[in-house]
């Protein structure tokens, strides 16, 4: 049997291989039975791994070679292709206030009665110009902080005349919130607008208020509150949660997976620290090393999938999607990365952002080479200007130096601003890069479990299939 | 400080895969690579506490380098064909 073997990478995982193409297909593979694909062994390779390996184009029989070199070209350059495809998500920054003083907090937030940090109701046609121009069909506007709910009457216009100016799209829209200022009125609001609700639960009630902290409520009980009120009496309500991970969540072990089934609550987004706002400042007190999260992490997967559990967590889902079905819809995994063609981010003092982290690290650095423009400006004149350029023309993975020969590189993301934050330049050391070995983790984490154990493959493709 | 060195047959890796490898050793370490008649010589310098797992990671990242660039041989064209093609194609869609 001859066959010329297709280009591909691979890394080592445990005792086996996992080895990706262009294309974005892998295959994993026992030590074995990868060093007698490298040797051209292929009478001793199991048939059904050999017919795996040609089917997923990583060999060919020799006269194929022209055929199979197009086939790859083509899945390459759709792959390329849908990553540049125009943003779907769009942030709006009503304000930069906020009732929580959070330790992590990334956007680098200001007291409740700051004057000065609120996005002027008169920009509000401007920023719909602006999505317009640079959305398809689907759009998803997302309100972030600071406390978006601190200019209710913002968001409510807002609401509003996007509904009136996209008559003909599809729109969701979602608020990012920690809950302090919600009340009836507003939940009735919510509710008659079917707006999604994005909130933040960090664990036990000695966590969550220390890494959450307010002056004014005790954040645990008021979130816990608000869920049960809006389970009860507002159920149409779409709550989705996301707990931020610090060094006292590291010994709370399962906790906060108890604290979601209690709730009720379905749906959990474990994430790790990222390094912007006062995050910087205080990641020696709050922050951990790869090593440590990921064994938290793990724990708490296996406690999901051991026990049964009906919580699907997004991180690992997110991960999956990108892997089998070549989702490009999560920022952080895009290459090239998610600048403009991820998410645009409209600031509350008119700036725009090529992504949430961009206006996170101007917030600290005051950068301008991350502001991409003004929501004034014409938007045909935003977008192709030298700062998108810059901060996009060196996010391609697959030549970036420590990515070209990834087995992951088809799979993970750049993310320039991280680098640039942690790092001072926009490619990184990745030898020396937080998000390179969390990612790389992730997904040494997430195909070994799905190829070596039954339960787990079960449990991600029941994820896969229910809520992609 | 003591270096630890590694010796390479020169037909068995290029500089660059080379290069690649010394990329992942720990940051806090030093190397020099010299150019033999047959060999490629490294020279690891590191703290003494991390020497013996820098000299075995780096062992390991110069075996893996060894394979990829024997894989390449036969397969770089096709990369950069494929690459090539997938890019021209995008540009003239545009």
């Amino acid at each position: 049997m001859n066959f010329t073997k297709l280009p591909f990478n691979f890394r080592r995982l445990n005792d086996s291989v996992i080895i990706s193409n262009l294309a974005g297909q892998h295959q994993f593979l026992s030590e074995v039975e990868f060093d007698l694909l490298v040797e051209s062994n292929y009478l001793q390779i199991p048939h059904h791994i050999l017919s795996s390996l040609e089917s997923k184009n990583f060999i060919c029989t020799d006269n194929e070679v022209e055929m199979r070199e197009k086939i790859l070209t083509s899945k390459y350059a759709s792959r390329v292709y849908n990553s540049l495809l125009p943003p779907t998500l769009f942030l709006v920054v009503p304000t930069l206030r906020c009732d929580h003083d959070c330790h992590y907090c990334q956007v680098s937030r200001v007291s409740e009665v700051a004057i000065g940090y609120d996005l002027e109701e008169e920009h509000i046609n401007n920023i719909l110009n602006h999505i317009d121009f640079l959305s398809r069909m689907h759009i998803k506007i997302e309100f972030q902080g600071g406390e978006p709910l601190l200019n209710f009457s913002f968001v409510k216009k807002f609401v509003n005349k996007a509904r009136e100016k996209f008559l003909d799209k599809k729109i969701e829209f979602v608020i990012a919130t920690a809950l302090g200022p919600i009340d009836s009125d507003k939940l009735d609001w919510i509710k008659g607008n079917n707006i999604q609700l994005s909130i933040s639960l960090d664990g036990p009630e000695l966590i969550h208020n220390k890494n959450r902290p307010s002056k004014k409520i005790n954040s645990f009980k008021n979130t816990i509150d608000t869920i049960a009120k809006i389970q009860n009496s507002y159920n149409s309500i779409n709550i989705s949660a996301l707990s931020t991970i610090t060094k006292d969540s590291l010994n709370t072990q399962t906790d906060i997976v108890d604290i979601f089934t209690k709730l009720n609550l379905n749906e959990l987004f474990i994430r790790p620290l990222s390094p912007y706002g006062f995050a910087t400042g205080t990641w020696s007190k709050l922050g951990y090393t790869a090593d440590e999260f990921m064994k938290f992490y793990e724990n708490i997967l296996d406690y999901i999938v051991n026990s049964k559990l009906n919580v699907v967590e997004y991180s690992a889902l997110l991960h999956l999607k990108r892997i089998f079905s070549q989702s490009t819809t999560y920022v952080d995994l895009k290459s090239p990365a998610g600048i403009v063609f991820g998410a645009v981010c409209f600031d509350y003092n008119g700036n725009i952002f090529g992504s949430d982290e961009s206006r996170m690290l101007w917030a600290t650095t005051k950068s301008k080479e991350l502001i991409l423009g003004k929501v004034v400006n014409p938007p045909k004149d935003t977008y192709k200007n030298k700062n998108t350029l810059t901060l996009l023309k060196d996010t391609f993975i697959e030549v970036n130096p420590g990515c070209d020969d990834c087995s992951y590189s088809q799979y993970c993301g750049a993310d320039p601003v991280h680098h640039l934050s942690t790092q001072g330049d926009l490619i990184g050391h990745k030898a020396k890069s937080f998000f390179c070995e969390i990612e790389t983790k992730m997904f040494d984490l997430i195909l070994n479990k799905y190829y070596t154990n039954d339960s787990y493959k079960k449990v991600f493709n029941n994820w896969l299939s229910e809520c992609c | 400080m003591k270096g630890k060195i590694l010796k390479v047959l020169k037909s068995n890796i290029d500089e660059l895969s080379l290069r690649k490898s010394l990329y992942w050793i720990n940051t806090d370490c030093l190397w020099e690579i010299n150019d033999e008649k047959k060999y490629w010589s490294i020279v690891l310098f590191c703290d003494s506490s991390i020497a013996e797992k820098e000299y075995t990671h780096l062992n390991a990242l110069v075996n893996d380098h060894i394979l990829r660039y024997k894989l390449s041989s036969s397969s770089k064209i096709i990369r950069e064909n494929i690459i090539n093609n997938a890019l021209s194609k995008l540009a003239l869609n545009e």
